[in-house]
């Protein structure tokens, strides 16, 4: 089996994977296809714990993958779709740069991710890889929060940060204790839930789910 | 020791039943007992830490001194919001702001957040002291929107927005120390961070001074520490007073806790001049920024708020200058802060439910319209401006007098121009609101309870600031030694 994930690079694929979809945020136009793009990269997450825990063997992990396939891929994503709907929002994602700013932008931020990584770096062997595709899908869900304007953007945005930071947990220590995973997950869904509240209440008090109505508290 | 596990229990126990109670009196009573069985739960542990530290649950929690000191904190500031927003809620509950519903929810969630604080006081493991502080953003930005008015939302999501990214960043750097654990002692590596202290002098200094940043971004956010203090100006004026005195008398210190169990593990893994660096910096940049928005400030919760962020500040150049007094200092101005802090919130309290507004020039001649706590109103504002005798000026005079030991003149030099700059604002703008001649009616305070607790806490400030009691200094002295590199 370890030869076969060797030889085929299968972490390296799916490690790709995760980043194309995660920089596939900055084309996509409409809200549902964004949180489409956040399932796939949370499937993709899970089934890259999911073939570490086959190459090392360790329970722990396969109870992991589990869990991220159940509170990111499916949980959170039914519940976002429920909030756009009952937000009745635009289906646009309306960011404040265009597609091909925002893309240029993308590729610099993992250009500069991958040479800044690839000396100073201290960890070695076959995660080297996904730790800086990690740091580059934060830095792009950081990018999604801060140009987009519809609050449930900023929310996949937040999530796609979170994704990168697990991405990076399990490349720099190969899994945390499960309690420890649960803890970190459980405090992602209920940070989900809480900003969805806030996001159908600032609809309904705005008017509006654009941010930049966000603006009466200065100085 | 069963005890820990009941200061963590009581909370949540009181959280749930105040929301099951159907009638108002009844959830205030829930919230009063449950918030006087926490102070009572809490002496023993709190002194038996002082001398040993304890465990629980195996190795995943703790107390020592100096997380003992923390707590105590917050197990009285928690005990007087208690008390004093039965005050607070009841009138809002009068006048119609706020329903039978909604006390239900804001009590349930005040002792919520107080469960999280205590957790994460009480966390050894350094993950879930980060969950326990994710926990309190989560709770307590349900309390800033708690109005559901267009301001209280927008500062609750900027509050939960900005403080869970940066946040993530401070995951990362957990993430970053377990590995460096993990090469260091092979295997799986630790979590705890008596085992991290333990081995602090052989991890990889490179490694730990690069988590070190993440975390001093994460929790310095949440602390409120220049420049990723945006949230707090808008989360402290649009919560319910009582909650903006919890959020600024002890949450930031709650995460400032956090920084300081890091500070430990880097100046002993890669020499104390680093983190001392850096927290000068963020330190006395968090001072400067105050101090220009505390001078052109027209909202007087606001002002209250870049306080907060001056005296966190204070609180993070203590800790840079270092040495036994800038450490003493600096812990002692955790306590002062969250005491004088909690009572200028308590008493402008009072004042926005006399004149319904937060705005400075709408309130006039205090002192005559409110006797008592226009009063301490303006005693409170001289002590947080660092007027003597009070106990503020004693923990400033502490760091000050370590700079100058220590030589370092720069600090000194802009210190002082902070403080005296602010001194003035503050007393400028404290100055207008409680002198004048008031067009409201006068108020007969004696028939209300929070009156009292105004009154104690201002004893408690005038005292701190003549007297420290031993018990207090001989606290003082463990943390301190624990912030040394002690045990």
């Amino acid at each position: 089996m370890n030869n076969w994930i060797e030889a085929y690079f299968v972490i390296d694929f799916i490690s790709a994977g995760l980043l194309l979809t995660a920089v596939s945020m900055n084309a996509l136009k409409r809200i549902e296809s964004c949180v489409k793009a956040y399932t796939l990269n949370s499937w993709l997450l899970a089934s890259l714990i999911f073939v570490i825990a086959l190459m090392n063997g360790e329970t722990h992990l396969y109870a992991a993958a589990g869990i991220t396939v159940l509170s990111k891929g499916i949980l959170i994503p039914l519940f976002l779709g429920r909030i756009i709907r009952k937000m009745r929002v635009t289906h646009e994602v309306e960011p404040y740069i265009n597609n091909v700013v925002s893309l240029s932008i993308s590729a610099v931020l993992v250009a500069v991710v991958y040479t800044s990584l690839s000396d100073a770096v201290f960890i070695e062997g076959f995660l080297k890889n996904v730790l800086q595709i990690s740091i580059a899908v934060l830095l792009i869900g950081l990018f999604i929060m801060i140009t987009r304007r519809k609050a449930v953007t900023q929310v996949i945005g937040l999530l796609f940060m979170e994704n990168g930071l697990f991405l990076a947990g399990f490349s720099l220590t190969s899994g945390m204790p499960t309690i420890i995973e649960l803890g970190v997950l459980f405090d992602v869904l209920m940070g989900v839930i809480i900003l969805g509240i806030f996001a159908v209440q600032i609809r309904r008090t705005f008017a509006s789910a654009d941010l930049d109505r966000l603006n009466t508290l200065k100085g | 020791m069963m005890m820990i596990g009941a200061m963590l229990f009581i909370p949540i126990i009181t959280a749930l039943l105040c929301f099951m109670m159907q009638k108002k009196r009844a959830v205030e009573l829930v919230n009063l007992s449950g918030a006087a069985a926490l102070c009572i739960a809490a002496v023993s542990p709190l002194k038996a830490a002082l001398s040993a530290p304890l465990y629980f649950m195996g190795n995943t929690f703790f107390l020592d001194a100096l997380s003992a000191y923390f707590m105590g904190i917050i197990v009285i500031i928690s005990l007087l919001t208690a008390i004093y927003s039965i005050d607070y809620m009841g009138q809002e509950f009068r006048e119609g702001l706020v329903s039978i519903r909604e006390i239900r929810i804001y009590y349930a969630l005040m002792h919520l957040f107080v469960f999280t604080m205590l957790l994460a006081a009480a966390s050894n493991n350094i993950a879930i002291f980060w969950i326990a502080i994710e926990g309190t953003t989560l709770v307590s930005a349900l309390l800033v929107g708690f109005y559901k008015n267009r301001q209280s939302i927008e500062a609750a999501w900027k509050y939960i927005i900005l403080c869970t990214v940066s946040i993530t960043f401070a995951l990362l750097g957990i993430f970053i120390i377990y590995y460096a654990s993990v090469v260091t002692l092979g295997g799986h590596g630790t979590m705890n961070w008596t085992e991290l202290r333990d081995i602090a002098e052989k991890l990889n200094p490179a490694t730990v001074k690069l988590a070190f940043i993440f975390i001093l971004l994460g929790y310095g956010a949440k602390a409120g520490i220049a420049p990723v203090h945006n949230w707090l100006p808008d989360a402290h004026s649009q919560a319910p007073t009582p909650i903006s005195a919890l959020l600024s008398g002890v949450l930031l210190k709650c995460a400032f806790l956090g920084i300081l169990r890091y500070v430990i593990i880097v100046n002993k893994a890669a020499g104390p001049l680093y983190s001392e660096h850096l927290l000068l910096f963020f330190g006395l940049l968090s001072m400067g920024l105050a101090t220009a928005f505390i001078l052109m400030q027209n909202n007087y919760k606001r002002l209250l708020a870049y306080s907060s962020i001056e005296h966190i500040g204070i609180i993070a150049v203590g800790i840079g200058i270092g040495g036994f007094w800038g450490i003493y200092g600096s812990l002692l101005h955790v306590l002062n802060h969250a005491v004088v802090k909690t009572l200028l919130f308590f008493t402008t309290g009072r004042v926005r439910l006399k004149y319904h507004s937060t705005k400075i020039d709408k309130v006039k001649g205090a002192i005559e319209a409110l006797p008592v706590s226009g009063t301490v109103m303006l005693l409170a504002a001289l002590a947080i401006a660092g007027a003597p005798p009070f106990n503020i000026f004693l923990s400033e005079f502490t760091i000050m007098k370590a700079a100058v030991d220590s030589g370092s003149w720069i600090t000194f030099t802009l210190f002082i121009v902070f403080a005296t700059v602010i001194f003035g604002a503050i007393v400028y703008h404290f100055g207008k609101m409680t002198f004048g001649k008031s067009e409201k009616s006068r108020d007969i305070e004696w028939n209300r309870i929070s009156t009292y607790v105004i009154i104690i806490m201002a004893v408690v400030m005038l005292t701190l600031g003549i007297h420290l009691p031993s018990f207090l200094d001989s606290t003082l002295k463990s943390s301190v030694n624990i912030v040394m590199g002690g045990r």
